[in-house]
């Protein structure tokens, strides 16, 4: 059915699952987190630690059927018909996804660095650059994801700066906030934890499916450790009115880079950070074009291109400004259920096979 | 038939080149890059913006150009110096933002930094002041040994060894204090001399607006206290009216540690500091190689810094503001939100126990 050539490593998978994972919600992560104020920096461990657990269905159910990807389960699970008819939705909602991601980071290009210019253009590049790499198959996604890890993240060095001039007793006292602050920031900040969950597509094409969980576990707590380093030295940076009021964190954390040479390091990391979102965008791009290949029940490179200009059109689109926050908005809440949904699908393949075994 | 379509496509973008608007893309050399704006009032209304540009070219006998504009908002102001400038203005490299004592005690320098925090094309390292009498005489000064005063502004708020009593405020900071319920705003006070600037004092703020300064001396106290490592040299007259025994100490090492006892009601701070340093300059008739004239000294020291300290504390407490950040000490075990209220009745009402031990390390080279 599909092309089923086992190519990834160890290593590929441990950096796919990270790098897929920080996205543009890395620089906004302290401000998500804020309505916990202080006390928010402890929160992306605990949120590490409950994507650890929702791997564990996952990758249960993905080792039952270790050739398939999650659309093929699908349509075995729940038939053909309702199992399309969920991809398709699910098509949908990652198409959606990619055109939030990209036009975040693009927005945010537009604010720090261009600020004179519309950001179709560098869009177009980038989506060139995009399809470039989604063609290359997964393997060539993973290893994208490899360099780009190795290319940005020893930018945390700038950190350095947060912590000089930070306060440390800022992460005192240590349960200062309502349950209901609690749910907020757990609502609006364990989407920065989405991405992980994109291995129960591209698990077929792994090559020791054994060591999946540990090596995914792995990506999981390198993502979970940055993040909590990020949202630790913002804690110390900050008051608490400017988690609350600053909307790119990490950016004014750069900001306070004092070099002798150099003067705006925040320019540079957030156009460093363009290798963050293309290898998110392009896991993502890759998964929809998988999706599209089973709903047509043949592979065609013809459907990458296509969906890549759907995309390029549908971020073009100017949307009211309020339909499009709210829609970017729910498509955190659908990733949630996209979260936990491998937990019904395994109740199911377990009723299924009783149901078969009675018989 | 792909060898077609790619040159094909070539050929037809090549045409179209011709096409492309014009580069909108300014140089360098178009560019006036704003360094120091100064801040004074105008009217009931306005403020008078007063923006200084470096200019490259050498040829000129003042190498700054300076525009002034009255106006109530700054992008408004900026709009209104590009039309009087020959250059296109930019904020990317802004240095220094200054603000006149009225305009201060107004209460308008928040509001002007929150807009210039708001905008990322000012880094954050920005220095504020807050100067005597009218800020735009500062940028429109003429010294003649100095070449930009944009240049000699800057490095003069840039942190030094000798000048560490001033906090050095950046656009950061000052936000971080403002916005913070704990801290109270600090920045540099300065005074225009006949040939020069000069930090003279540091002044302080209560929620955006000025309240007094304090004098050099104490603002050395205050960054003690805070826990600064390095601290500037420290005059000493041990008694007073004789002027009899005088010392200059080298400060080598502060530690501070402050506990207070957690309890809001009735808060009590114990203040322990803990300095190292090395003997400058002394007059006076002890013989600092006998071991108990060399302790007497140290207690001495001891003695006089700690009514130093207390001193300050009193002074800070009249003025009900805490730039220290005693309160943190509060509210790093208070559950619930923490107000400035809180501060304010921690600082007011708080029982300040000091002690102070001064070591003496060595007397210099010569015996």
């Amino acid at each position: 059915m599909m092309d089923q050539t086992k190519q990834l490593n160890g290593y590929h998978v441990v950096f796919l699952v990270q790098n897929v994972m920080m996205g543009t919600t890395l620089l906004l992560l302290p401000n998500l987190l804020s309505s916990v104020g202080y006390s928010q920096w402890w929160l992306p461990l605990m949120f590490a630690l409950i994507a650890n657990l929702l791997l564990i269905p996952m990758v249960w159910l993905m080792s039952q059927y270790s050739a398939y990807n999650l659309f093929a389960i699908h349509e075995t699970l729940l038939g053909k018909w309702l199992g399309k008819g969920i991809n398709v939705l699910l098509i949908l909602y990652l198409i959606v996804l990619i055109a939030a991601t990209c036009e975040g980071y693009l927005e945010l290009i537009q604010v720090v660095a261009l600020q004179d210019r519309t950001i179709t253009g560098p869009l177009f590049i980038f989506f060139l650059l995009l399809v470039y790499i989604v063609s290359g198959g997964i393997k060539s996604i993973a290893r994208f994801c490899i360099i780009s890890f190795f290319l940005v993240t020893w930018m945390i060095y700038f950190m350095k700066w947060g912590i000089t001039e930070g306060d440390i007793r800022h992460a005192l006292p240590l349960f200062n906030f309502s349950m209901q602050e609690l749910f907020t920031a757990t609502k609006n900040g364990f989407f920065s934890m989405a991405g992980f969950e994109l291995i129960l597509f591209y698990f077929p094409y792994i090559i020791h499916q054994k060591k999946v969980f540990k090596q995914a576990s792995l990506g999981i707590w390198i993502c979970g450790i940055l993040y909590f380093i990020t949202a630790f030295v913002s804690v110390m940076y900050y008051s608490e009115w400017q988690l609350e009021n600053v909307l790119y964190p990490v950016l004014y954390l750069f900001n306070a880079v004092k070099f002798s040479f150099l003067e705006r390091v925040d320019v540079i990391a957030i156009t460093l950070w363009v290798f963050f979102i293309l290898s998110t965008a392009s896991a993502y791009l890759w998964v929809v074009k998988k999706g599209i290949d089973s709903i047509r029940a043949s592979e065609n490179k013809s459907h990458l291109y296509i969906i890549s200009l759907i995309i390029y059109i549908f971020i073009n689109i100017q949307f009211p400004e309020e339909f499009q926050n709210k829609l970017y908005e729910r498509v955190h809440f659908v990733s949630y259920g996209f979260m936990i949904w491998p937990i019904f699908l395994c109740i199911i393949h377990v009723l299924k096979a009783k149901k078969e075994g009675v018989k | 038939m792909k060898q077609s379509i790619v040159i094909l496509l070539i050929s037809c973008s090549l045409l179209l080149i011709g096409c492309t608007e014009e580069s909108k893309r300014t140089s360098i050399e178009d560019l006036g890059m704003v360094s120091s704006i100064a801040f004074d009032v105008a009217n009931d209304k306005e403020m008078k913006m007063t923006v200084s540009v470096p200019h490259p070219t050498t040829e000129l006998p003042k190498n700054t150009q300076t525009y002034s504009v009255d106006t109530q908002l700054i992008q408004e102001g900026l709009v209104k110096v590009s039309s009087q400038a020959d250059k296109m203005i930019i904020l990317n490299q802004l240095r220094t933002l200054l603000f006149s004592e009225e305009l201060a005690r107004n209460g308008k320098v928040a509001e002007v930094i929150e807009h210039f925090y708001r905008n990322s094309t000012v880094g954050n390292n920005v220095r504020i002041a807050i100067v005597k009498d009218r800020a735009e005489d500062f940028l429109k000064a003429e010294f003649p040994d100095k070449p930009n005063i944009d240049t000699y502004l800057n490095d003069l708020l840039q942190p030094a060894h000798h000048t560490s009593f001033s906090p050095f405020t950046t656009l950061h900071d000052f936000q971080y204090s403002e916005s913070n319920p704990i801290y109270f705003s600090m920045t540099p006070y300065l005074e225009l001399e006949k040939e020069s600037f000069k930090i003279a004092s540091v002044a302080l703020f209560d929620r955006g607006k000025m309240l007094d300064t304090i004098s050099t001396k104490e603002a050395l106290i205050v960054q003690a206290l805070i826990g600064k490592g390095k601290l500037p040299p420290l005059a000493i007259k041990l008694d007073e009216p004789s002027d009899k025994e005088q010392l200059q100490i080298q400060l080598v090492k502060n530690k501070v540690k402050i506990t207070g006892n957690r309890n809001i009601e009735a808060p009590k701070l114990k203040i322990a500091l803990n300095l190292q340093g090395t003997l400058y300059e002394y007059k006076g008739d002890k013989d600092l190689g006998k071991i108990k004239e060399y302790k007497e000294l140290e207690t001495e020291v001891s003695k006089y810094v700690k009514k130093d300290v207390e001193d300050v504390i009193k002074k800070l407490q009249e003025l009900e503001v805490d730039p220290v950040g005693f309160s943190e000490y509060f509210r790093m075990y208070h559950k619930g939100r923490w107000t400035e209220e809180l501060s304010k009745k921690i600082m007011v009402s708080g029982d300040f126990k000091v002690t102070v031990d001064f070591k003496l390390l060595n007397t210099g080279a010569l015996k």
